[in-house]
């Protein structure tokens, strides 16, 4: 199960992995801004200092991110899963 | 010998499918325009009950057109050409009905004409076509109707209630709007035309535009801010406002929330300007900005309706600013907008929406608390508009992101320059506001006993720079 590291919250929380980020942290207890849920809203927007997040590929191309934004590690939490332990920049 | 059996039943003319989608095509026109005069006239009226009941109108209106816009793409209407060649009839009627020369006058054309004329053309659609064969139409415009209707008897009522009597010249307004109307056929074009009134005392008005600043009600004092975060040069009315904190973190916060959302009219007036300003962007463009500026004026609405719920004397006790839209009435449309998403996203990054309800539901305010909610949900929606049109207007490249940025920082320096250049401004000074506030506030914490709980401060940011001034 791949743990999830809030490199400046210190905080870290493990996510199963047919769970959202977004999911994981709330089962956990830990509060991340977010709103829509659906990855449109990018309250949740975050980038990934390390390991690998991925988008819902069902949804990837209805996400309201742009492909530089991804290219610089920017991930919408609510709609991606860890695929591997991650720092996240929050 | 060719035989043919008789027709089972009698049609009316103008009741097939070709000339069907060219009469809602001209309604279609109709609703459109009406749509952004609403718009347009939401931002120029002070006056509080009809602000919003435009708004609301406004943003029904954008329905009723989309109905009809959908329906006719439905009745082989050409895709290419439903948002283009405008019936220059109604495209004429429609600047007419935005020349009034003031709010009251606008409604009066409004209210007691266009739209009587509207509901007539609709009804007499209604009676003509076929019920079988043109349901989705007669489904639509029922509802539309009974919209219109509806939309009609309650701004007769507001208006009776606003106003204690009526001047003579709106007889000569209405009179003048509905020759224009009879002069181009009715709303569908199909009545008997009579000659344009082009010699009637109204005619020949200059063209209407959109105001690039805003009063607010008489019933409030002029304000230009409405919160200290926004004025770092109003000390005495920081101090003002740490007074009432002081009498407990978890009230003020409630009181600061509720006068915030208040005062997200700008918020309102931005995308219905824009609107206005932009005539010739795709459907859902105006779609998107009539949801988002009556979503923006419901906010508002909401936060009156916590104020009045307090019992207060809401024009007396909290200021009602316009120094938001008036700093960047002038800037361009996509500035402005610009603008309104840097602070709605931002807003929802810093998770400040979730703060606001949690400490709002320890206080137990159930109201607030679901304002606060359906606020937030409502500015996820907006936020995507932004993402979008922005994209749309400024270009979706390396390019036009450059260019967003470069008009959010260019807008972010006025509004500090309008701070800077309005700091003695008497409009700018909230201490009066809050000093009256106080003793209200005090005496309705007085007998409420503390629950104990440790509230965590956390302010509506609107200019992070401004707050880290502080």
């Amino acid at each position: 199960m791949p743990t999830i590291r809030l490199v400046k919250s210190e905080v870290t929380f493990e996510a199963e992995p047919d769970e959202t980020i977004m999911e994981a942290a709330e089962r956990a207890g830990i509060f991340l801004a977010h709103s829509c849920l659906s990855g449109i809203c990018r309250a949740c927007m975050t980038r990934v200092l390390a390991g690998s997040v991925e988008h819902d590929p069902e949804y990837a191309d209805d996400l309201n991110i742009d492909p530089e934004e991804m290219e610089e590690g920017y991930r919408l939490l609510c709609s991606a899963f860890a695929r591997t332990d991650v720092d996240l920049d929050r | 010998m060719a035989k043919a059996l008789p027709s089972s039943r009698t049609v009316a003319q103008q009741a097939r499918v070709e000339s069907a989608s060219q009469i809602l095509k001209r309604f279609y026109v109709a609703e459109r325009t009406l749509m952004r005069t609403l718009a347009a006239w939401f931002v120029g009226t002070s006056q509080w009950d009809l602000k919003r009941q435009l708004s609301e109108d406004m943003w029904q209106t954008a329905q009723h057109a989309d109905a009809l816009r959908t329906r006719i793409l439905e009745l082989r209407y050409p895709r290419r050409d439903v948002d283009r060649k405008y019936d220059p009839d109604v495209l004429a009627l429609l600047a007419e009905v935005a020349k009034a020369k003031d709010s009251r006058e606008f409604v009066a054309g409004v209210y007691d004409v266009l739209l009587p004329a509207l509901v007539a053309g609709y009804q007499a659609y209604l009676d003509r076509t076929d019920p079988l064969d043109d349901a989705p139409t007669v489904y639509r415009l029922q509802h539309i109707v009974a919209d219109k209707q509806m939309q009609i008897a309650r701004m007769r009522a507001l208006v009776e209630r606003v106003y204690d009597d009526e001047p003579g010249s709106l007889a000569d307004w209405r009179d003048y709007l509905a020759r224009y109307v009879a002069s181009i056929g009715g709303l569908d074009g199909l009545g008997g035309r009579v000659p344009m009134p082009e010699a009637h005392p109204c005619a020949g008005r200059p063209p209407y535009d959109v105001p690039r600043t805003v009063e607010r009600d008489p019933r409030w004092r002029p304000a230009l801010f409405h919160l200290p975060h926004e004025n770092k040069y109003d000390a005495a009315g920081r101090a003002a406002w740490k007074r009432i904190e002081a009498l407990d973190k978890r009230v003020a916060m409630q009181v600061w929330s509720a006068i915030s959302h208040f005062n997200e009219i700008w918020a309102a007036e931005v995308p219905a300007s824009v609107m206005w300003d932009l005539d010739n962007e795709p459907w859902d463009f105006y779609l998107d900005l009539a949801r988002w500026s009556w979503d923006e004026a419901r906010h508002s609405t909401m936060g009156w309706r916590v104020l009045e719920g307090w019992g207060w004397n809401v024009p007396d006790l909290v200021p009602w600013a316009n120094g938001l839209y008036n700093a960047l009435g002038s800037v361009p449309p996509a500035q402005r907008l610009a603008l309104l998403h840097y602070y709605e996203e931002g807003l929802l990054r810093a998770g400040t929406k979730q703060i606001e309800l949690r400490i709002l539901e320890s206080a137990q305010d159930d109201g607030s608390s679901q304002d606060m909610d359906y606020d937030w949900a409502d500015e996820a929606i907006h936020v995507s508009y932004g993402y979008k049109w922005l994209k749309h207007l400024l270009g979706d490249d390396s390019a036009g992101r450059e260019e967003l940025q470069r008009l959010t920082d260019e807008a972010r320096q006025i509004m500090v320059n309008f701070v800077a250049a309005h700091k003695d401004d008497p409009a700018a000074q909230l201490a009066p506001y809050f000093e009256r506030l106080y003793p209200v506030v005090e005496a309705m914490v007085r007998d409420i006993p503390d629950d104990g709980l440790t509230v965590e401060w956390a302010p509506v940011v609107a200019d992070e720079e401004v707050l880290q001034e502080l």
